[in-house]
């Protein structure tokens, strides 16, 4: 299907237009940080820690004085990396295994799959809180971890469709002009899997998100003092009662990304493919 | 007949998890036994001397072949349900783990309870009452709670009922206001999904002939929704409530950081910081026994409800 096809569609949903805002708006928010922030984000005034909202900081101050508003710009860029990275390892990963699963038969399928299984037995958060446990807290580690709990959902995934696509009549007819079996996945059968890899990649970033963002709340992701909007929201944790914005503002901040890649995934599934609906 | 092949189900899939579970139990021995860290030197002050360390590494097993130590940790949890002792504290993991894990077990209990009987319903509502403003409303509600992670719902809850309205109390566990918040923000994220399931697969089966038959047979529209449709709708459903009890359990793991509940997930977190390895094993080999448990269930469950299943 062509691109301009998807566009069409896509053009007609509200919710995958808002949604697909809210990422661009982010996107251009970590890019342009420097010139967008107005204070360094990790200049401290103990002075003024736990500022209310002012003028001059639009956003208030956190727990060292540091202006809130710029942590959050500087924060998009630590959470949109940490997320698309995630979704980038076990994206390729998963879709690889997932096509050698669904394309072989016999042990290598089985061997991928029955590891896929094992994976899977873990609770997903605690093998992430395992693997970290292992490296040691931080958030490259982090990501790293929950990129290796995503794998096995895209490996599913992706044999589910080569399992189909390989008994097709084109994936035949190349065999047959003599195409290695490397070429028959990665010029037929990975571009046919497109589809699904890119709505799952979509709301996967999402989810990955929030899960570095919940092992930086536990103090197993991100570390001072990086600006990333989990730890900001672990920081000002202890502050609820007293100086509620230091968390609103980071949680608000997740939501709203969340959101925006959960309904631009949405809305991709919808107009990629108005069956899956 | 149906019962023996219930039963053989039941008998395969647990035959099939046995491996899965050993497979859990080496993986965790093995990741955390390769972790940076001597545990000798972390049980022992900092003011130990080497040949106490050696003492302590001899008395420990650290001192054998891993595979050697992989076979001992096999054969404790086997025979006696020995998982070590606690660095910290010195106790038995198992009694940590047995002193933490009912109250995170009553936490994801009630906070699946709450959550798939509100989901449900609220499913049903939106189906039947599909594009109205009810359900336009409803669904814009399910994505804010998809998106929301619940460490930020807490939080914000946590701020409304105990620090601004002083209704419910912000910790603590045992009493019903007490148990409300943690169970709230739990199930938000479950509700979520177990009612966009309900509502699709609802109007999937809205559409069907025998629906428009029993309408046609004169049938109120409840019987008609509840005995009819819902019960067709409920399969896949059943199956999101399963998937979503893993979730649930990393819920509640975060929902013990914010309201300070001593349960497994802190006594987990608290392990990491404290590279308590024995806790972390055993919490994450339990977790997972759990887990698996859970889907086993939710499995037998499904064939019970859809025949079909069985046959394949």
């Amino acid at each position: 299907m062509s691109y301009k096809m998807v566009w069409l569609r896509l053009r007609k949903d509200m919710g995958a237009l808002i949604g697909l805002f809210l990422v661009i708006v982010t996107i251009f928010v970590a890019i342009f940080a420097p010139f967008l922030a107005p204070h360094d984000p990790g200049t401290q005034s103990l002075a003024e820690r736990r500022a209310r909202p002012s003028k001059e900081h639009l956003f208030g101050q956190d727990i060292y004085g540091r202006d809130m508003l710029s942590r959050i710009i500087y924060g998009s860029r630590t959470t949109l990396i940490a997320g698309v990275l995630c979704v980038l390892m076990s994206g390729i990963i998963g879709s690889f295994l997932g096509l050698c699963a669904g394309y072989y038969k016999g042990s290598i399928s089985t061997i991928i799959m029955r590891t896929m299984d094992l994976m899977m037995s873990f609770p997903v958060f605690l093998l992430a809180i395992l693997i970290v446990s292992v490296l040691g807290p931080g958030l490259v580690n982090a990501v790293v971890a929950v990129a290796i709990t995503t794998i096995p959902s895209y490996a599913r995934v992706v044999r589910s469709s080569a399992l189909t696509l390989k008994n097709t009549q084109y994936v035949e007819a190349a065999r047959a002009m003599g195409a290695s079996n490397l070429a028959i996945m990665y010029d037929h059968i990975l571009p046919n899997s497109a589809a699904s890899i890119i709505v799952m990649s979509t709301t996967g970033v999402a989810s990955a998100i929030i899960s570095t963002a919940a092992l930086g709340f536990i103090g197993l992701g991100a570390q001072p003092p990086t600006a990333e909007w989990g730890l900001m929201l672990n920081e000002g944790r202890s502050f609820i009662t007293s100086d509620p914005h230091l968390c609103m503002i980071p949680g608000l901040a997740i939501v709203l990304l969340v959101l925006g890649f959960n309904l631009s995934g949405d809305g991709l599934r919808d107009a990629l493919d108005p069956r899956l609906k | 007949m149906r019962m023996l092949l219930i039963l053989k189900r039941v008998g395969i899939r647990l035959l099939q998890t046995i491996p899965l579970l050993f497979g859990v139990i080496i993986i965790t021995f093995i990741l955390l036994s390769i972790a940076p860290g001597d545990p000798a030197e972390i049980l022992l002050s900092t003011n130990a001397t080497p040949e106490n360390i050696q003492a302590m590494r001899q008395e420990l097993g650290l001192n054998d072949p891993l595979l050697v130590q992989l076979w001992n940790f096999l054969k404790g949890i086997f025979t006696e349900l020995d998982f070590g002792f606690s660095y910290q504290n010195r106790q038995p993991v198992i009694t940590e783990i047995f002193r933490t894990l009912p109250l995170t077990i009553t936490l994801a209990t009630l906070g699946i309870l709450l959550s798939s009987t509100v989901g449900i319903f609220v499913g049903v509502v939106s189906a039947v009452k599909q594009y109205s403003f009810t359900d336009n409303a409803l669904r814009v509600l399910v994505l804010f709670l998809v998106s929301m992670p619940v460490f930020w719902l807490g939080l914000v809850l946590l701020y409304i009922f105990a620090s601004k309205l002083g209704w419910l109390p912000s910790y603590g566990w045992g009493t019903i206001e007490q148990m409300i918040l943690p169970v709230v923000t739990l199930s938000c994220f479950p509700l979520a999904s177990i009612t966009r399931m309900t509502r699709s697969n609802m109007l999937e089966v809205l559409k069907q002939d025998y629906i428009c038959t029993a309408r046609a047979k004169g049938l109120s529209s409840t019987s008609v929704i509840f005995h009819h449709a819902l019960r067709n709708a409920f399969i896949p459903v059943v199956t999101v409530i399963g998937l979503q009890f893993t979730i649930l359990l990393t819920g509640a793991l975060l929902c013990e950081t914010i309201f300070a509940l001593p349960g497994l997930g802190r006594l987990t977190v608290s392990a990491v910081f404290a590279r308590d390895y024995p806790i972390i094993r055993g919490a994450i080999i339990l977790a997972s026994l759990f887990v698996t448990l859970v889907n086993l269930a939710v499995d037998i469950v499904y064939s019970i409800l859809d025949p079909r299943i069985i046959m394949r």
